[in-house]
């Protein structure tokens, strides 16, 4: 493998990883330069410029080191890359579900209460309970995928993929559930964890914008 | 000398600590930096070379170094300077491994010696 192999498949595999660009740009730009100044060192020395090149190779480490260095290096950054399991599979379930309780049955209620009573307000609060769960639903959805992008987006790595793989765990998760309710010819319960057709739909547009994103910016990388 | 590698469990905060400590002599680009650490360490600890500036932009980012641009010999080169903030890190990160060393030493000196029979 020569230089510029090496330097290709890094790019192509950090980008493929999520990484992203401008921080492969400058990661590679110091790797070249390093690369040249081992070359260099290794002529002074009386190699040959093929046993320099192959020597500051040996030197600067394989690909997949490289890879899994600077992987190991930002995800250790982020809280979310040092527990991705608590971040990606059981966080998001329990946050959206504690906001809901918290926004919808402790704020609002509770305002609710302070200003005129329990009884009188809790009976008030509840017709409305079903069209405020949802719209706090419809609304959360949106905003923790927005916050995901834009929390990823400013940092130098991007966990895409696992993002990526939550959205579609959800949409595949709901979309059974609405069939298994169906199936089985059960309504769906007005105050229900169960996401409704319009929310499934709603999560399903995200994924296929957040795929098309990930793929268009991944040509951009690469190209 | 045995060589340690990267991946090893008792390199953990170590290449971090040496970089540090080289850069607290004053600034140095990628390369002087990586041939620093092997020649002080002796070649004992063993890291690719391309795997340290992953690193050393993450202490950047950390704000504990500080890198500029600037071309020597009609070659841009990135040189790394440690800033007040990495400073203190490293003298905390220092006096961890000094602890840590100490104890270690004293664990390992303590298995030599033979027990008394009671």
């Amino acid at each position: 493998m020569n230089g510029q192999n090496l330097f290709d498949g890094l790019r192509r595999r950090l980008a493929a990883k999520g990484v992203s660009a401008p921080y492969v740009d400058r990661l590679l730009e110091e790797l070249q330069l390093h690369f040249q100044a081992s070359v260099d060192r290794h002529l002074l020395s009386g190699f040959s410029s093929e046993q320099a090149e192959t020597a500051a190779l040996a030197r600067l480490g394989t690909e997949q080191e490289i890879v899994r260095a600077t992987l190991h290096t930002l995800r250790r950054e982020s809280f979310v890359g040092r527990h991705r399991i608590l971040c990606m599979i059981v966080a998001p379930p329990l946050l959206v579900t504690m906001a809901r309780l918290l926004v919808v049955y402790l704020f609002l209620f509770g305002f609710q209460f302070l200003i005129r009573g329990f009884p009188h307000i809790y009976f008030r609060i509840s017709r409305f309970q079903g069209p405020l769960d949802e719209m706090m639903c419809n609304l959360l959805v949106p905003l923790l995928f927005i916050s995901a992008f834009w929390r990823l987006g400013r940092r130098k790595f991007c966990g895409t993929g696992y993002t990526m793989v939550g959205c579609c765990l959800l949409t595949a998760c709901s979309l059974w559930i609405q069939v298994k309710h169906r199936a089985a010819g059960m309504p769906r319960p007005p105050h229900s964890w169960v996401p409704s057709a319009y929310q499934t739909a709603l999560l399903s547009i995200y994924c296929i914008l957040l795929i098309a994103w990930l793929i268009r910016r991944n040509r951009q990388i690469t190209a | 000398m045995g060589m340690i590698s990267k991946s090893s469990p008792f390199m953990n905060g170590v290449p971090e600590l040496l970089i540090l400590s080289e850069l607290a002599h004053g600034e140095m680009y990628g390369y002087q930096l990586v041939r620093a650490i092997r020649a002080k360490t002796l070649e004992a600890v063993s890291l690719s070379e391309g795997c340290v500036y992953p690193l050393v932009h993450s202490l950047e980012r950390k704000g504990w170094l500080a890198s500029r641009r600037a071309t020597s010999d009609g070659r841009v080169r990135v040189y790394y300077r440690l800033t007040p903030k990495g400073a203190k890190r490293l003298k905390i990160l220092t006096t961890r491994w000094d602890g840590l060393t100490q104890a270690i030493q004293g664990a390992l000196g303590g298995r030599h010696e033979r027990p008394k029979l009671v």
